[in-house]
């Protein structure tokens, strides 16, 4: 089997010859040892974004620089909102720019995010999907941005990461004006579901679990969005993955099992995370697929302690047909000086090594 | 030989064991067909910046209207706009093309003008040395430098290689030029000290290649060594200078009338060279005329070729490699169209054999 034939069997259901290792793309970018890693059987995940397109048809854009600094602002018929950037910061973030401000600042800006999120027009074009399937061939497997959860999503609104103080702040001092917002980006992703279906491709990406806030709060604001839409998807022929990155998964497993995804993945074991791929299996079954997040602390052992911990989890989870080795948050963006190249290097080399040893299907315990 | 040697010794004068097949990154998506040519051999050609440029007085303003973005720069002295249209969905999900110029009156001169003032440079190689660090030895990386004021003035009307309507872009900046002299004339100046300090940046930067602009058949061969070639030369000696090497896409196909001007250049390396019957240079008349400034010439083996059968492609790659001294200062590959003219099953057969040809003509173990 070609890596992507592999991958397919696990998540369709089937037989592989071996665990598949499948990295995001962007974590192992193109060159000499990604090729090198690429001969041993490894392919790549592509979290593919195109295909649907938005626009906000009466919100104009400015954009002024000063330095590294991108101050963007919309201006909506309900008031002006922006966001400030920092640029040109090297490989610490995507793009290398970390937004420092978000668009809400204020209870005033509320109005015109929310005229924003009303104002987003949704358009299917599915050939960058096509055309990305085509190129990847066997190499590698697309993803495509599912739903997006409206309580969840509503952080990007405050800067992201950087915003959570902001965004805690605004639930319980303004919940009226929060409650529109998470309304608005719920009919905002009402609009773009019926586009989802549509799209190419069977794999669907949608969520995640960050940590961010409680179980209690998960089960009130994203389960029944997943329980609404998980169903439907899955009714049209796609396999829905979440991104469950978070180093706490423990208090979501039962959660996480209620959603009815197919595939949790950026699943992180320990010593980092908090839930094993045992105790995962045994409270989410057989048939969910377990894609694992590879802790890269782990490569600071050394080689041999690095392939010995892959071959216990690859073991943790018999017979391998429903599992996937990863990377999802770092890969060789780690690799910052020529210490952590050796180790790095050494890390992945391991776990390759390991996927050869005991990673065939039927996978041994 | 890895590919890394390979380049090394082709631009450093040394010896190889095969001719290099290098591909612009752009025109060659990840995939398993760009792997398996890597695996076999070819490597890449990634740009990466290592200067950004600052307009500190110039205001942006997008406004989007379906899958047009008007983007309105606000300087001191006027605004300029310039649409786009986005979504085009071909190779990268962000691809998008001009639909007309900054400059579309003479009025807008002067906005143009304060914009070139404004620019400041920055330099930032982080994306570069990451870039170097992630291919290895599968590809070099390099920057695109600093261009000639006079071409850069007919982008700034709109034009590009290959646009549907560049006879009427052209026709509005010769228009430009003979009712506009002196504030044309004041727009080149502009345009040359901010190209000036652009250089200035490139070469307080650790980048070794520098791409400068292209030669795409635009320019008159007579005007381009009055208007252009002054101005490589000027910047060539000054990043040779500081140890740069310097490279022009020449991939007009008739760029038989260029080769006095590229040999004057200072360039050494001449890229994007469309080999016939698609051009109209040979391979071996290019060696001819560049033979003693010791040009390196990068050739694109041109796709049309491929529909003639993976034996056609292989005789006309072994015969463009044994033309002169084989193996030195040569380099082929893809530079114009690689998977980009893919677009069904059988397209992407004919690609798949055609650029495996290339290996196979060179010697590449299969």
């Amino acid at each position: 089997m070609n890596f992507y034939e592999r991958l397919h069997a696990v998540l369709h259901g089937g037989e592989p010859d071996a665990v598949p290792f499948a990295p995001y793309d962007n974590l192992v970018p193109r060159g000499g040892f990604e090729r090198e890693l690429a001969d041993r059987g490894m392919g790549l995940l592509d979290r593919h974004s195109g295909g649907i397109w938005s626009e906000m048809p009466n919100v104009e854009i400015d954009t002024r620089s000063e330095g590294n600094v991108v101050t963007t602002t919309y201006h909506t018929p309900v008031g002006a909102v922006y966001t400030r950037s920092k640029t040109h910061l090297g490989r610490i973030a995507d793009g290398a720019t970390v937004q420092t401000e978000g668009l809400i600042k204020d209870v005033k800006d509320f109005d015109a995010v929310i005229y924003m999120v009303e104002d987003t027009v949704y358009h299917l074009d599915p050939r960058p999907v096509l055309e990305a399937q085509r190129h990847w061939g066997s190499h590698g497997y697309l993803s495509q941005a599912g739903f997006g959860v409206p309580y969840e999503a509503t952080l990007g609104f405050f800067g992201g990461y950087a915003g959570i103080p902001a965004w805690i702040y605004a639930q319980n001092d303004h919940p009226d004006e929060f409650a529109a917002l998470v309304a608005a980006v719920d009919r905002r992703e009402r609009r773009r579901f019926p586009l989802l279906l549509q799209l190419p491709g069977d794999l669907v990406a949608c969520g995640s679990v960050d940590g961010n806030y409680g179980p209690a709060r998960w089960r009130q604001y994203d389960l029944p969005y997943y329980q609404e839409f998980v169903p439907q998807l899955q009714a049209a022929g796609k396999i829905v993955s979440i991104h469950a990155h978070a180093s706490n998964n423990l208090a979501y497993a039962d959660l996480l099992r209620e959603t009815g995804v197919d595939v949790v993945e950026a699943f992180t074991p320990p010593p980092v995370g908090d839930l094993s791929i045992a105790e995962a299996r045994r409270r989410w079954g057989p048939d969910v697929v377990i894609w694992v997040n590879f802790p890269e602390t782990v490569f600071y052992y050394g080689y041999e302690e690095t392939r010995r911990y892959t071959m216990d989890l690859i073991k943790s989870d018999p017979p391998g047909n429903r599992l996937v080795i990863g990377f999802t948050e770092m890969g060789t963006y780690g690799i910052t000086d020529a210490e952590s190249e050796r180790l790095f290097k050494a890390g992945f080399r391991a776990v390759v090594e390991a996927i050869e040893t005991c990673g065939a299907y039927p996978v041994r315990a | 030989m890895d590919f890394a040697e390979r380049m090394q010794a082709v631009l450093t004068g040394g010896e190889v064991d095969r001719v290099p097949v290098m591909s612009l990154e752009s025109i060659m998506p990840r995939g398993e067909l760009e792997l398996g040519l890597r695996r076999r051999g070819m490597g890449l050609c990634l740009s990466r910046p290592v200067v950004w440029c600052e307009h500190p007085h110039v205001d942006v303003d997008v406004q989007t209207v379906g899958d047009i973005s008007t983007m309105t720069y606000h300087t001191a002295r006027g605004d300029l706009t310039l649409r786009q249209r986005q979504h085009l969905g071909r190779l990268a999900d962000d691809a998008s093309c001009d639909l007309d110029g900054l400059v579309k009156t003479p009025d807008d001169l002067d906005a143009a003008i304060a914009m070139a003032e404004d620019a400041v440079f920055h330099i930032d190689a982080s994306a570069y040395s990451d870039t170097a660090f992630e291919i290895g030895t599968d590809g070099i990386v390099r920057c695109d430098g600093p261009r000639s004021p006079y071409e850069l003035s007919c982008e700034l009307l709109g034009y590009r290689p290959g646009m549907v309507n560049a006879h009427q872009v052209l026709t509005h900046w010769h228009q430009l030029q003979q009712d506009e002299p002196t504030r044309f004339a004041a727009l080149l100046e502009a345009l040359a000290a901010q190209e000036q300090r652009r250089v200035e940046a490139l070469i307080a930067s650790p980048v070794t290649l520098v791409r400068l602009g292209r030669i795409d058949g635009q320019i008159s061969p007579t005007q381009w060594r009055e208007r252009v070639l002054p101005f490589y030369q000027q910047v060539t000696a000054q990043l040779r200078e500081a140890g740069k090497v310097c490279s022009l896409h020449a991939h007009t196909p008739i760029l038989a009338a260029y080769t006095d001007g590229v040999k004057a250049s200072g360039v050494q390396m001449v890229e994007g060279i469309v080999s016939p019957p698609f051009g109209i240079l040979a391979v071996g008349e290019a060696r001819r005329r560049w033979w003693d400034e010791g040009i390196v010439l990068w050739v694109n083996i041109p796709e049309g070729l491929f529909w003639m059968g993976a034996n056609y492609v292989k005789s006309q790659v072994m015969a463009i490699a044994m033309v002169g001294d084989p193996a030195n200062k040569l380099i082929l590959g893809a530079t114009e169209q690689g998977l980009v003219g893919v677009v069904d099953d059988e397209s992407e057969a004919v690609y798949r054999a055609g650029y495996h040809a290339i290996l196979d003509g060179l010697g590449y173990p299969a």
